[in-house]
């Protein structure tokens, strides 16, 4: 197999010039097939695009760039029938904005990525009370809830959903992923809002759901 | 007479503050940051601590959202204050009006962020390319809203630039500055019981 122009795809992605990067992979696709083409050159490229995006370097709209890229390709691989081949299936991820949180950017992403991953996403909205998480997580036999907050003070309401898993019984069973600008600028966080882990970009989401859904309790 | 209480105020809120009553200004000295401070969080807390290390133990209030990471441990030590709002349009508009129009999928324009619009979006975010811009925007929001402080004519051409630039609908919303007035006289009884 010819090796994967990374180099290229990422220039594409940060110059915003999103036609150019899905012909790039199309090709990629063609000559190798979409599971090679995600696994060697995309994956690979979103994850030095999320550590850019960790430390800050990258601007909004180069990670919405991004984001767009791994849903398109997603949607052209069910397309064309490869997407059973894509990855293996996780099972169900629960994702929402926490209560009061209307920031969808970040969460979509995470839902993008994750699909992309072999996860079928619950996307619950924005402003989601705990209760909703909960009930949806039980109801799909989902392992893992991701629940997204941009800002300190929206952050803090993930405390009612540890609770809403502790009063249930839930904690350990149903792992709490949370995440958002304000995680990754205050890692303290996780603990004191009761998350079971935290990944720094909306990329490196699959590899912390992944984690969590192991460390789950049958 | 009471001392003054030193104020740091986003300068998103410069004209509004000059336009409330004379007993509630007249309260406060205010120093103003910059908006745009918003955008690079780790820079707008370094610039309140900077501004607030110039009062010392003195009593302050902060005039703010919950607009950078270390917020609360900035406005909830020495006597310093915030005002109660997540962002200055909830702080603008109350809690129920900013939660409902949330809701429907608005984002807002405060007069300050409409005049700059253009440096926010296409040099501050990255969303030069306006087909990017507007699939961004499209994906996420459902409407556009101006909060009318009723101190600026509403600025209906730059109004209608936003709305051809986003293709998304864009309404007026007649906030005035009652409920600015409430967030900053709450914030002043907290600071000075």
């Amino acid at each position: 197999m010819e090796g994967y122009d990374i180099e290229s795809l990422i220039k594409d992605i940060l110059d915003a010039r999103m036609d150019d990067a899905l012909e790039r992979l199309n090709q990629a696709s063609f000559r190798d097939g979409y599971a090679a083409m995600i696994h060697d050159f995309l994956d690979p490229t979103l994850q030095r695009i999320g550590s850019m995006w960790s430390i800050g370097t990258i601007s909004l709209a180069q990670g919405y760039v991004a984001g767009k890229i791994a849903e398109l390709v997603l949607n052209k691989a069910i397309e064309s029938g490869e997407a059973s081949a894509l990855a293996e299936e996780q099972g169900v991820a629960v994702l929402g904005n926490i209560e009061d949180d209307f920031h969808a950017l970040g969460r979509k992403m995470v839902a993008s990525f994750l699909r992309l991953d072999g996860w079928k996403v619950e996307d619950l909205g924005n402003d989601v009370l705990p209760r909703a998480f909960v009930d949806a997580a039980l109801r799909l036999n989902a392992r893992v809830i991701g629940a997204s907050a941009m800002m300190l003070s929206t952050a803090l309401n993930v405390r009612a959903l540890r609770a809403e898993l502790d009063s249930r019984g839930l904690s350990g069973s149903i792992q709490l992923a949370v995440g958002g600008a304000v995680f990754r600028m205050r890692p303290g966080l996780v603990d004191e809002v009761g998350g079971d882990g935290s990944a720094p970009s909306a990329m490196e989401a699959p590899a912390l759901f992944r984690a969590l859904k192991e460390r789950a309790k049958p | 007479m009471k001392a003054k209480i030193p104020l740091i105020a986003c300068g998103i809120f410069r004209q509004e503050f000059e336009a409330l009553p004379p007993d509630l200004k007249e309260a406060f000295s205010p120093e103003y940051l910059d908006s745009m401070l918003h955008m690079r969080p780790l820079e707008l807390d370094a610039a309140l601590h900077a501004a607030l290390e110039k009062q010392g133990d003195a009593a302050s209030v902060l005039l703010f959202g919950d607009c950078c990471p270390f917020m609360r441990e900035i406005s909830e030590t020495m006597g310093r204050k915030r005002s109660e709002g997540i962002n200055c349009c909830e702080i603008m508009l109350g809690h129920e009006r900013y939660k409902a129009l949330r809701r429907e999928g608005a984002f807002f324009f405060m007069p300050e962020w409409t005049e700059r619009w253009e440096e926010v979006f296409k040099f501050e975010l990255g969303f030069s390319d306006e087909a990017l811009a507007r699939a961004f925007m499209q994906d996420t929001m459902k409407k556009l809203v101006y909060i009318d402080t009723g101190l600026h004519p509403v600025p209906y051409a730059t109004l209608a630039a936003i709305e051809r630039y986003f293709e998304l609908p864009v309404s007026v919303e007649r906030a005035g500055l009652s409920q600015l007035e409430k967030a900053l006289r709450e914030a002043l009884a907290k600071a000075r019981p």
